[in-house]
């Protein structure tokens, strides 16, 4: 009887196990375009998907995804449109307006009985972006971002009085609420806000704005490299985590540094003028009006022994 | 010629002493022990409970090798628990060895040594085959851990020595009278126990397979009935009801995330007291109540820069359902506890919490105790110290009536 049951235990498990070898992936395939029901102004990514985000054209009207991935995991990619309340007050009036958010999820399980390689990348084709939210382990591209003036959709701000020059130009808003990605984020627009808030992910930022505010929260640990974005007006910087802030700008640059990252700046081709406040508190600060920008160089993985190295050298200078 | 004699007495009262040495003390040390020699491969997966961490998923081999005691029943506990094996363990895994060839997971997590001692309790009384439950709590080296500047993406591991535990269900088939046959399936914990942040862990499932041999023919198990029967006439059914009162304290350094000092350790003063009821000769349950200063909280606590707290303003009162289960001198507890809300300090770690202690009783009423607070597999402190039992035998209503009576008097 007790061989009987072990026999039977043996069988059983061995079924279980090789029922495993179905939990595959499936042949890589791209998809035919799903088109979204409804415009967005916020986009949402999260899960391990590779984004790709464009600007519509004739061919990709706004709305267009193209997903490519394995032909098992496609009814799992979510692509939803999630209403966002707005709120803004003026003067004691309290206003609100309905965004629309396009959420990108992987909503596949048991991930660990399938290969671990596996393809899924997301084209997604856009009119209007203000807001890139980053929850997210894939890699992140994306053309020039040109912001949008989402202010003009308050009706309480439709008073000439209240104009301001925030109201009558471009945002974009980038926040990283976790993960370990790379993103990668072209823009020109007037105002660049950036709030990393949790993880490892590296974000580099490139392109021409006039303002840039960069906040590094007490959980980011990955580097902020915003050595090709040239900020014309100011760029504020604050520096609450563990990780690398690179930032840069023509005119001026406030920054403080409250833990044991690193806040760089360079000077671009004219003389500026640099404010520090608040305390360094284990920190490092580099006053050093003749970086060279040869020591600056575009951060990767492989590169960044060789950048450490350059950072050991400026610092030992007298 | 007479040292030539003299020579050769001496040589033969050697050779007798050292025959008698040899063979005149035969102890049978390694089939006396029952001892057991074991090796396992593992093929494992990471079980990252932070997203960040998934971009390590991957397969890996691991390896094992064993030593343990089958026990026999020398203790009364061990024929309790259908004689466990006691033994110790070690780990090798190397992480970034992994079967999708993804260098990165070797380079940010490294690979693993551990040695932890273990006891592997059977589910089943079987002789031939077992279900058994491993349960091993030990020392583990990572080659690789956080670095916020070198390594920032492995923020599981906050420093090269941590903490290894292994829970663990097996399958045990005997082939040979010495041989056996081990498959398993268990869950591999490595961590600080948040001495150095960042401390989220890292924990890895594993599948394997291995072979058991028994260094000498196996000695047969004590029975059972080796102990006398309890009849209500002569066993008068006594509880102990327990008080614990103990103290711990940990530590804790914050300096690579937080910045300061690298060797300053903020100190957890834990001050914890249980009344305990024994249900079971191995078993007790009952209530906690304990009051917990982590002073590294001051630091930590969102928003610090905008609220001011005292520092006895950091103290939390915290509740605990408690199990305890004993053999002999060594104990487990397990609780599971909230923590109640207290000078309106934010509760930034969730008001749930569980905490598993080991305690080694050193007299009837002094042990010293070895403890890891937790909230929800995410380790909050590691704290040791020393307490005291009061003891107090009591007996229900009922059983009152019957005791020491001798029989016949019913």
């Amino acid at each position: 009887m007790k061989r009987a049951l072990n026999i039977v235990l043996l069988v059983c498990t061995s079924v279980v196990l090789g029922s495993c070898n179905k939990f595959s992936n499936g042949d890589t395939t791209t998809f035919p375009p799903r088109q979204l029901d409804a415009p967005f102004q916020i986009i949402e990514m999260r899960d391990d998907i590779d984004v790709v985000l464009k600007h519509s054209d004739a061919a990709n009207p706004a709305g267009t995804v193209i997903i490519t991935t394995g032909e098992n995991l496609i009814d799992g990619i979510s692509t939803e449109i999630e209403p966002v309340t707005s709120f803004t007050t003026h003067n004691g009036i309290t206003d609100s307006i309905i965004f629309n958010k396009l959420v990108l999820r992987n909503n596949n399980t048991l991930g660990f009985l399938r290969p671990y390689d596996y393809t899924l990348e997301m084209t997604v084709y856009y009119d209007t972006l203000f807001e890139l939210i980053f929850n997210s382990n894939g890699v992140v591209t994306t053309d020039t971002l040109r912001g949008y003036n989402h202010w003009t959709n308050f009706s309480s701000l439709n008073d000439t009085a209240l104009i301001t020059v925030d109201s009558l130009t471009a945002n974009l808003l980038i926040e990283i609420q976790g993960g370990s990605g790379n993103f990668t984020v072209l823009t020109n627009c007037f105002r660049l806000m950036t709030h990393y808030q949790h993880g490892t992910s590296d974000l580099t930022i490139s392109g021409k704005v006039v303002r840039a505010e960069t906040n590094g929260d007490y959980d980011s640990h990955g580097i902020i490299d915003g050595f090709d974005l040239e900020a014309s007006s100011y760029h504020l910087v604050n520096g609450y985590g563990t990780n690398i802030i690179i930032a840069k700008a023509f005119n001026q640059i406030i920054a403080r540094n409250e833990n044991i990252g690193h806040i760089y700046y360079v000077r671009y081709s004219k003389p500026g003028k640099v404010i520090h406040w608040g305390h360094f508190e284990n920190g490092h600060w580099i006053e050093n009006d003749t970086v060279d920008t040869l020591y600056w160089c575009p951060l990767s993985v492989t590169k960044r022994g060789a950048y450490m190295d350059s950072i050991t050298s400026i610092r030992s200078r007298p | 010629m007479k040292i030539l004699k003299a020579h050769r007495v001496l040589l033969l009262v050697l050779l007798m002493v050292g025959s008698i040495r040899v063979w005149g003390q035969d102890y049978p040390w390694l089939s006396h022990n029952n001892l057991m020699v074991e090796a396992r491969g593992h093929v494992g997966v990471f079980w990252h409970h932070h997203f960040e961490m998934q971009r390590f998923n991957a397969r890996y081999p691991a390896f094992e090798a064993s030593i343990y005691q089958s026990t026999y029943g020398k203790n009364d506990w061990e024929s309790d628990f259908f004689y466990p094996y006691m033994g110790v363990t070690f780990y090798y895994a190397n992480f970034g060895f992994n079967f999708e060839n993804h260098p990165e997971v070797g380079d940010a997590l490294g690979s693993v040594f551990a040695l932890y001692p273990f006891i592997n309790y059977p589910l089943n009384p079987g002789e031939n085959s077992q279900l058994t439950f491993k349960l091993g709590v030990g020392l583990g080296y990572l080659t690789k851990r956080f670095h916020n500047f070198d390594n920032y993406y492995n923020f599981s591991i906050g420093s090269h020595l941590n903490a290894a535990v292994n829970l663990s269900f097996e399958y045990r088939q005997r082939f040979t009278p010495r041989l056996m046959g081990v498959a398993s399936f268990g869950l591999t914990h490595f961590s600080n126990g948040s001495t150095k942040l960042p401390n989220y862990g890292l924990n890895t499932f594993s599948a394997a397979l291995g072979l058991a041999y028994y260094l000498r023919d196996p000695r047969i198990n004590q029975a059972i009935t080796r102990r006398p029967e309890y009849k209500p006439f002569e066993f008068d059914n006594k509880h102990w009801l327990s008080l614990d009162v103990n103290y711990g304290i940990g530590f804790k350094n914050v300096s690579q995330t937080l910045g300061g000092d690298s060797t300053h350790f903020y100190r957890v003063h834990d001050l914890s007291t249980y009344l305990l009821a024994q249900f079971t000769p191995h078993s007790r349950a009952g209530v906690g109540l304990s009051l917990v200063l982590d002073l590294s909280d001051d630091k930590t606590m969102p928003g610090r820069d905008t609220i001011f707290f005292e520092t006895y303003q950091l103290t939390r009162l915290n509740f605990n359902l408690c199990y305890v289960l004993t053999m002999e001198r060594l104990s487990y507890y397990f609780e599971f506890g909230w923590h109640l809300k207290y000078n309106h300090i934010p509760l930034f770690k969730g008001n749930i919490y569980q905490k598993v202690t080991a305690r080694y009783q050193l007299s009837d009423n002094i042990y010293a105790h070895l403890g890891l607070m937790t909230h929800f597999g995410r380790a909050d402190y590691l704290c040791f110290g020393l307490g005291y039992r009061f003891n107090q035998k009591y007996y229900f209503n009922h059983e009152k009536s019957t005791k020491h009576r001798p029989p016949g008097l019913h």
